[in-house]
């Protein structure tokens, strides 16, 4: 008759100090709920970003005229380039906060390639206007388009990085990284939908600037939330 | 891991019978000053204990584990480097003799010079120096102000040395 092993018969057979250490981890063995996959933690992000983002979009009324603006080459890229930019983003950086899962070689090469059109576009593409008369305007406005784009990236970075808190990432400061560039995208993209100005120097002053000034932020915060799983007793 | 999610105590005793050899071996090879190899060690066990959580269970185990195990070296080396840079190390401690009580002239001959100083004096380098307390309880405690207890104190050191010179010349 095969006898039944216990636990402590697997620790007997283990030199000193790992099963000093065994035991220590033994005793604070409790049932644990694993986290949902890269998949689903991302299915969950795009479903309260878009409902987040389609209620900014019905508080600020979407612009008159969009869909021309749209179905224009270079608009309508840029628009789609800003949603899946935040997309994509979004699962890099959750991706990279579970342990093993990545984000791989390709889906950082799509990025890079993504931000560059991004910058690429209105540059080459859009009505060039003058800094001075964008200056005045958003002066008058308040900095409006500005603002808004960090109003609506502030909570869609804060949502994401609670979730991704909730895994261990080991490269906290990425992770905060890649949710930025998300949370940021997500609010161009939101204010874009909005704002009827497709010009060079507005669009990269008013909606794609706040990323570029912000970005160190996300990775600042996300260095120390993002890797407080590791601290936990 | 099923097992161990589900806080199935065997379950982990036997991963953990099995993980433990390799984990160890693996530090080993990475870890350069071998009185470190057995922290980092359980640093490394500890940061998967905590990241278990995460592990899917239609993933591979050994990308997520050794994952888990070169940020745990990382970061613990890095940690222990930050500590040894705040702290001066010596190889081996200077060995200085501890001599009996009786046997150190010293203290007799302070002692002595101690009781050759005005009482005021006297009891404000008492306090300070051989008590140990501060200047605020000390100035209290004589019905002083703390810049009288300093002045009275610097007079009490220097009219020591001054004595303590004289019969060493």
């Amino acid at each position: 008759m095969k006898k039944h092993t216990t636990y402590q018969d697997h620790l007997k057979k283990m030199p000193d100090l790992q099963r000093r250490m065994a035991e220590k981890l033994l005793a604070e063995t409790q049932p644990l709920r694993p986290v949902p996959s890269v998949f689903n933690q991302w299915l969950f992000w795009l479903v309260l970003a878009g409902l987040g983002s389609g209620l900014a979009v019905a508080i600020l009324k979407p612009q008159d005229g969009l869909w021309e603006h749209i179905l224009a080459l270079p608009n309508g890229s840029f628009l789609i380039l800003l949603f899946i930019g935040s997309a994509l983003a979004a699962w890099n950086g959750i991706a990279s906060s579970m342990p093993g899962e990545g984000p791989g070689t390709a889906a950082v090469a799509w990025m890079t390639v993504i931000l560059a059109a991004l910058v690429a576009i209105p540059l080459f593409f859009f009505t060039p206007d003058h800094l001075k008369a964008v200056l005045e305007h958003d002066t008058e406005t308040g900095f409006f388009c500005f603002r808004t784009v960090v109003l609506v990236a502030i909570p869609s970075w804060v949502l994401l990085a609670w979730m991704v808190s909730r895994n261990a990432s080991v490269r906290p400061g990425l992770s905060g990284f890649w949710l930025g560039i998300s949370a940021f995208l997500l609010g161009t993209g939101t204010v874009q939908i909005h704002c009827s100005h497709w010009e060079t120097t507005h669009v990269l002053l008013n909606h794609l600037l706040p990323l570029a000034v912000f970005i160190a932020f996300p990775i600042w915060i996300g260095s120390f939330w993002l890797s407080r799983w590791e601290k936990k007793e | 891991m099923r097992g161990v999610q589900e806080g199935d105590m065997e379950a982990y005793a036997d991963l953990l019978s099995g993980i433990s050899p390799i984990i160890f071996n693996y530090v080993r090879k990475r870890v350069y000053h071998s009185s470190q190899v057995e922290d980092v060690y359980q640093d490394a066990l500890l940061t998967f204990h905590k990241a278990r959580h995460t592990y899917q269970l239609n993933r591979p185990f050994g990308p997520w584990l050794f994952t888990v195990v070169r940020h745990a070296i990382w970061g613990s080396l890095k940690r222990r480097h930050k500590v040894t840079e705040k702290e001066l190390q010596f190889e081996t401690m200077p060995e200085i003799s501890i001599p009996e009580k009786d046997e150190n002239p010293l203290n007799d001959k302070l002692q002595d010079a101690l009781q050759s100083l005005p009482e005021t004096t006297r009891r404000a380098v008492e306090l300070l120096k051989i008590k140990g307390m501060d200047v605020q309880s000390a100035a209290k405690e004589l019905g002083i102000s703390e810049i009288n207890l300093r002045v009275r104190a610097h007079r009490g050191y220097a009219k020591l040395r001054e004595i303590l010179e004289r019969e060493n010349s």
